[in-house]
């Protein structure tokens, strides 16, 4: 496979007022029946898209399915109960009448308490007979944990690349509030004590022993405060070969020096990572990561090929939407001929709180065309 | 190898890109802790908090690791470690002599237990899972063990039908070829039947009633070039606390009914309100098996002192060796300090044994009971230091019996015979630590110390030396004096607690509360230390549950109506699972059996606490309760002046 068969080479990808341009215009083409599928947590980006899109005009239904996700009695995000009430009567006063309102809760927790959040959301949506009555899909993930939008982007693009083989060509679209400063406010607390591969994408394929001679190669698309977490996806990879992947340009230009400064101990002394492995992707721009990480993973899979190929963890660490990247790539490689063992290793956390509420609420919405009419041949 | 700058941030075995670098940095010592016959056959449990040296331990007796040992073993890194697994039986003068297959249990077995399945069918995939995993290491093992490649020379391997068994999907006679296909098979059919994003049920192998791995081992049906293998086999599953509780059960009981010839070893994390069940649910009733508790083990045999102490030297060592011959850091021991009778604390000691003198002088003015007491402390030889702890050791005496006195109205004057009873090294000990209290003085630092301050788990043992190695790799670097001075080192130590405590919150569930909770025994045990006449010298470092209430915080009845004993319940095993905690379960005292949990001993500096064990306080289930969430509120009885 080389650069030019990628999936999303040419990609569809907007933000701010590009936003509201495209929406505007793709709703006024023609009737769209849309369905909404966003969390229901405490943080206020969650309401921004569905606002937005309802204020773009069209004709069609507006149905939201609003997936509810308990974290458990001691979850930190409990602090925020409040705001996340406010969140849910905002969405059902923005609605109105323009569309049904479904709730769709999440098992996270298996009987003996084990997370199984990931599997459960992926089964949530069992099958496309359900999207029937759409023309178009908008997962905004602005307040789903990278744990559920994960898998469940993963399991949507198998759906409709399944619907597209029948004929089908519904949209997929992500929306995304995102807004680095209120990311970087809102911490992950009570990390769960191990790493795991996330369902929806090769996991035990990962840790098969029939492959275990495979090099594995683990790709950390690294953020801020995030050492717990790298450290326990380490443990759980153990991989042959480190390729950091830091973001630049960004918006903050020594964004990538601050990270090599936090992580110099753990990368360089503990994991022993070559400085020429680090790899560089626009920090806002999810399929700038997409292509920086296909391409690595490409070049390590041909020059490993003739001793059997390679097996790659992938870990979203840094922003939701540079974790779409690695969804895409990760996506990609486990559904193509010949097929590429990716998995993207994740730790869970309990909640999270907010470390700093004078965060001001400066947002951007950015939306990323995933599947439908654009990429049809 | 990489570059290795500070080989101590290596810290787990799996971090160690060679064989014959994993056991240049092996230490030893930890074999002292097997027992004899642990290749016996009997079941090993191999017990231990994170960063115990489980894993480490379970990887050396692997086929390769072996083999590299026997090509080192004239090297003087790895000729102890060579005669101990001699003695043990895993290895010959030219030969391998026992074949381990090692298994991670955190690999896929949770994750099929996830999967929405029949109870009945979920066993039969996981035990078709362990059996495939087993047999390709095993195929694997008896190839490496011969010096033989893995999978090239698998055509030279026959297997044989075992008697009266029938594999599902393997007919015998065949080659290991047709083995591990087979065996790559049923793994594919399970992992395809756990990544697969539509629904698992009625998809995938059918599975296997039992461990037909271990009976195919056992019988001995393995050829090599059509001569039988019969070197004994070890099989080892590491991270055992992985496994759901049902796959867990499911295991030992199939290891337990099967009788296996083979020598399993079981390596799980301790977690002491949970594991005892494993033993308490009949699952091995009946069986004679092994339990080693390896931080129990360390203590129990003082061992851990000149184990880590060698691992230490030995990352030295490579240091040295990776940075040239002109480098000085050729040993860790000389570069920790440990003496503060140098000139450079004469001065403070000198001022400190005047303020110190003055006291006790000023007291026993007043009570001439403990004139002669004066008078052999001033007739004391040695050094300055030893002075001063001397006069402070005579200050807590006395503090001591006139609380006593006042109990008992003795007004006899004191014998020296008297002193030199009471003047043991417990009072000795509590001494020092209050002078460092008072004064200033560095008290954690020295290789003991720096030993102790590993809580009996290499791990943290690296974390904490390592920190100490950095500075003088710094130093050294800057060609400055490699050498740290003990207020240096305890400044470093003091840092330790900072980087691996304090942000608890974000490593762990439940960390705010664990955090609340650990802080309110560190300053509860503060204050039972730090008391004038030193009751518990030389001081207390733990608290202990009854195991009654122990009990009481397993009884998933009981905490359903009390969510309180829940949430405590909830932070005693985040602490436990953390290593914050050192729990020593069923321990003798004249109230009955207790469970003491001493803090761990990275906490010790931060409360001005001792490092020696064997201090705690008995505490109530309802003493403790609020302390996750309101902190530690000492009782009227318990505020007593510092």
């Amino acid at each position: 496979m080389t650069h030019d068969t990628m999936r999303w080479r040419d990609y569809f990808l907007r933000e701010g007022a590009g936003f509201d341009d495209f929406w505007r215009s793709f709703f006024a083409e023609q009737r769209r029946e849309v369905l909404l599928v966003l969390g229901h947590g405490f943080d206020a980006r969650m309401c921004d898209g569905l606002e937005k899109l309802l204020s773009l005009g069209g004709e069609g239904a507006r149905d939201v399915a609003l997936i509810a996700f308990d974290e458990g009695p001691q979850s930190p995000s409990h602090t925020y109960a409040d705001q996340r009430r406010a969140n849910g009567a905002r969405i059902k006063e923005l609605l109105g009448d323009r569309g049904k309102l479904n709730n769709r809760p999440i098992t996270m927790f298996s009987g003996e308490g084990r997370r199984i959040g990931a599997r459960s959301i992926a089964q949530e949506f069992a099958s496309a007979n359900e999207f029937q009555p759409y023309t178009d899909v908008v997962i905004d993930i602005s307040a789903l944990p990278r744990g559920l939008y994960l898998p469940l982007l993963a399991k949507m693009l198998a759906l409709f690349d399944l619907d597209q083989k029948d004929g089908e060509a519904r949209n997929l679209h992500v929306v995304v509030s995102h807004s680095p400063a209120t990311d970087a406010a809102i911490v992950e607390e009570g990390l769960e004590d191990g790493a795991t591969y996330l369902h929806g994408f090769a996991a035990a394929a990962l840790e098969s022993e029939a492959t275990s001679a495979q090099p594995k190669i683990w790709i950390p698309v690294l953020g801020k405060c995030q050492q717990p977490q790298l450290e326990r996806i380490h443990s759980l990879v153990a991989p042959d070969e480190i390729c950091p992947l830091l973001p630049s340009p960004a918006q903050d230009p020594r964004e990538g020096d601050s990270l090599m400064v936090e992580y110099r101990d753990l990368l360089f002394d503990q994991l022993r990572v070559e400085p020429r492995n680090i790899i560089y992707a626009a920090e806002s721009n999810p399929f700038e990561v997409y292509r920086q990480i296909m391409r690595s993973i490409l070049h390590y899979h041909r020059a490993l090929s003739p001793l059997g190929g390679c097996k790659v963890a992938l870990s979203a660490m840094s922003s939701k939407l540079a974790s779409i990247g690695v969804l895409l790539a990760a996506y990609e490689l486990s559904h193509r001929d010949p097929k590429v063992t990716v998995g993207v290793a994740h730790v869970e956390s309990q909640g999270y709180r907010v470390e700093s509420n004078s965060v001001a609420r400066s947002t951007t919405l950015f939306t990323m065309w995933l599947s439908g009419e654009c990429y049809a041949a | 190898m990489k570059d290795v700058r500070n080989p101590f941030r290596l810290q787990t075995a799996e971090s160690i890109d060679s064989d014959a670098d994993f056991l240049r940095l092996f230490g030893h010592g930890v074999l002292d802790l097997l027992p004899k016959d642990a290749l016996s056959g009997r079941p090993l449990f191999i017990r231990s908090a994170p960063g115990g040296g489980k894993t480490s331990l379970l990887k050396l007796f692997t086929p390769s690791v072996l083999q590299s040992l026997i090509a080192m073993r004239g090297s003087d890194a790895t000729k102890e470690l060579y005669n101990r697994l001699k003695d043990l039986g895993a290895v010959t003068d030219h030969d391998i002599n026992v074949l381990g297959v090692m298994l991670s249990c955190s690999r896929t077995f949770p994750a099929l237990a996830d999967i929405d399945l029949k109870p009945q069918r979920a066993r039969r995939l996981l035990l078709a899972l362990i059996d495939a995993r087993i047999i390709l290491g095993a195929l694997r093992a008896v190839l490496l063990a011969r010096r033989l490649r893995f999978p090239d020379d698998l055509v030279r391997l026959t297997l044989t039908a075992p008697p009266d068994e029938h594999i599902p999907g393997l007919r015998f006679p065949c080659d290991g070829t047709s083995v591990k296909r087979w065996a790559e098979d049923v793994e594919q059919g399970v992992c395809d039947l756990i990544d697969t994003l539509l629904s698992p049920e009625g998809s995938g192998p059918s599975g296997h009633d039992s461990l037909l791995a271990f009976r195919l081992l056992d019988a001995k049906c393995i050829q090599l070039d059509g001569r039988l293998v019969e070197t004994p086999w070890l099989v080892t599953f590491d991270d055992m606390q992985k496994l759901a509780a049902t796959q867990r059960a499911a295991l030992l009981e199939v290891v337990v009914e099967q009788r296996s010839r083979s020598t399993v070893w079981l390596a799980e994390r301790f977690e002491a309100l949970s594991t005892d069940e494993l033993l308490s649910s009949g699952a091995l009733s009946g069986r004679d098996c092994l339990v080693i508790a390896l931080e129990k083990a360390w203590q129990e045999k003082r061992r851990f002192e000149p184990a880590v102490l060698l691992i230490a030297d030995r990352r030295a060592r490579m240091a040295a060796d990776a940075t040239g011959a002109n480098f000085a850091l050729g040993a860790f021991a000389p570069t920790i300090e440990a003496d503060l009778d140098t000139p450079a604390w004469q001065d403070r000691t000198a001022s400190a044994l005047e303020v110190v003198r003055g006291r006790v002088q000023a007291v026993a003015a007043s009570k001439p009971q403990y004139a002669e007491w004066i008078q052999s402390c001033d007739a004391a030889d040695g050094t300055l230091r030893q002075q001063l702890v001397r006069w402070r050791t005579v200050e807590i005496l006395i503090e001591r019996h006139a609380r006593k006195r006042q109990l008992a109205l003795g007004l006899g004057a004191l014998t020296r015979e008297e002193l030199e009873d009471r003047d043991e090294s417990d009072v000795r000990a509590a001494a020092e630590l209050f002078l460092s209290k008072e004064f200033g003085f560095p008290y954690y630092f020295g290789l003991s110390r720096l030993a102790s301050l590993g809580s009996f788990n290499v791990e943290q043992f690296l974390r904490v030396a390592g920190d100490l190695f950095e500075e003088s790799l710094a130093a050294a670097v800057m060609r400055r004096d490699p050498h740290l001075s003990p207020d240096r080192q305890q400044k470093i130590l003091d840092g330790a607690y900072d980087a691996r405590v304090k942000d608890l919150p974000r490593r762990a569930q439940n960390g705010r509360e664990a955090l609340r909770f650990l802080d309110a025994i560190g300053q509860f045990c503060r204050e039972e230390t730090h008391q004038p006449n030193a009751p518990y010298a030389p001081g207390v470092t733990g608290i202990a549950i009854s195991m009654q209430d122990c009990a009481t915080l397993r009884n998933a009845d009981h905490l359903k109506l009390s969510p309180d004993t829940a949430a405590l319940a909830g932070v005693l095993g985040t602490a436990l699972q953390h290593n914050l905690l050192l729990p020593d379960p069923d321990r003798p005292r004249p109230a009955g059996r207790f469970m003491v949990l001493y803090l761990n001993r990275l906490l010790c500096p931060k409360y001005q606490l001792p490092l020696q064990y064997g201090g705690f306080r008995e505490k109530r289930l309802q003493d403790v309760v609020t302390w996750p969430t309101h902190g530690y509120r000492p009782s009227r009885s318990e505020r007593l002046p510092l």
